[in-house]
């Protein structure tokens, strides 16, 4: 048994940003059911720093928390070269979706590719599952 | 006719919130600006393209937002393509189209929206041919109203709709989870060439056959040019079309 259970893993607000992707388009045109789909979606690409402060090391599950919802998915640092600290990167998918407010400000548009959000290491075994 | 050919004479500016593979290939021609700042960013474009000196908050400086205006300015025709970040992130358009009128006061610029699905476009051209309105459009009664009330997240944060039929869409995944949930409740009729997320919960789902596959049909491009597809290998399955008028036949 490791002792890493035993350390507090701190919580980190971060901000996620939404993209799609061509890798993860072809996938999902093939299944949305596919491993494939869920490894290129259920991602969340973090700053190298944010990785650190918040004890992860790559592949590590994440749990993200709002007040719209919660899923955990897969922490990977993110490919960009320049830092973005407190901000953080995912697919277009049911994923990040859970974690969109309802809320439109009148305009019929929920605000897709702006999530405030919490996130902690999760002691969960796998991802969020949406089969 | 360019001297150098169009490929040589093109020029590629990208303007994101995070360095996309687009903007990779733009290279030096890559503004990064934080979320929310489009409107912003509009503003001082468009002051910087009417002659006066741009103010930004978010750390671009006006030299650079004057050089971008340059550019743009020297373009014999341009065309802005709008992610859908800038549709998000904007209540009111205004930004859009005072920049727009100034850079057609100066050249011919187009803006050209981008969209997230095979065929949105095609979509909303018959939408519009048929009602004068796209997206957002409610067929109550004898009338068609339009407008954010309309949408398919208000419809369905309200519980407004006793019943869902889905076609080509996968709204279990594309909607905010909350909204989506709200889909499970109420009786849903999925009608899709692929197994989806939204079809997994339907109570009824039909299958239907891929467009320029398993049959002929058309679909309009994201830059508005209407694509013939037809029909690649034998297939039993319906067109989506044609399930519809049998539905509306026995209806």
């Amino acid at each position: 048994m490791g002792f890493d259970q035993f350390l507090s893993s701190p919580e980190m607000e971060i901000l996620i940003i939404t993209h799609r992707d061509i890798f993860q388009s072809a996938a999902s045109s093939h299944s949305r059911f596919s491993d494939d789909y869920a490894n290129l979606t259920a991602i969340i690409r973090l700053d190298k720093q944010d990785m650190k402060k918040a004890g992860l090391k790559e592949g590590n599950l994440v749990a993200v928390e709002n007040s719209a919802g919660k899923v955990v998915v897969k922490a990977l640092q993110s490919t960009y070269e320049e830092p973005h600290p407190g901000t953080a990167y995912m697919l277009n998918g049911p994923w990040v979706n859970a974690l969109v407010s309802a809320e439109t400000s009148g305009t019929g548009v929920p605000a897709f590719k702006y999530i405030e959000a919490k996130m902690t290491k999760s002691k969960e075994s796998s991802i969020t599952s949406f089969e | 006719m360019r001297q150098r050919g169009w490929e040589e004479d093109r020029t590629a500016i990208a303007i994101d919130v995070r360095k996309s593979d687009t903007a990779i290939i733009c290279e030096d021609n890559f503004y990064q600006i934080p979320p929310k700042a489009d409107a912003e960013f509009a503003r001082a474009l468009t002051e910087a393209l009417s002659g006066k000196v741009p103010k930004a908050t978010f750390g671009m400086k006006p030299k650079e937002i004057l050089e971008l205006a340059n550019v743009l300015k020297k373009a014999e025709f341009g065309v802005i393509f709008a992610g859908l970040g800038l549709v998000y992130s904007m209540p009111d358009i205004s930004p859009m189209k005072n920049l727009l009128e100034a850079m057609n006061k100066k050249t011919d610029f187009h803006l050209m929206p981008m969209v997230g699905q095979y065929n949105m476009r095609g979509f909303n051209h018959t939408l519009f041919d048929k009602t004068g309105y796209i997206n957002r459009v409610s067929f109550e009664g004898e009338n068609t109203y339009h407008g954010p009330q309309c949408s398919v997240v208000e419809v369905l944060k309200e519980k407004r709709a006793d019943a869902a039929l889905i076609i080509g869409s996968d709204p279990l995944s594309s909607l905010p989870g909350r909204i989506a949930a709200n889909l499970k409740e109420i009786p849903t009729i999925v009608i899709d060439p692929c197994k989806t997320f939204t079809s997994q919960i339907a109570n009824v789902t039909i299958p239907a056959a891929v467009t320029g596959v398993e049959c002929k049909g058309e679909a309009i491009r994201m830059d508005g040019v209407k694509v013939e597809l037809t029909q690649m290998r034998k297939s039993d399955k319906m067109a989506d079309a044609d399930i519809i008028e049998k539905i509306m036949e026995a209806i």
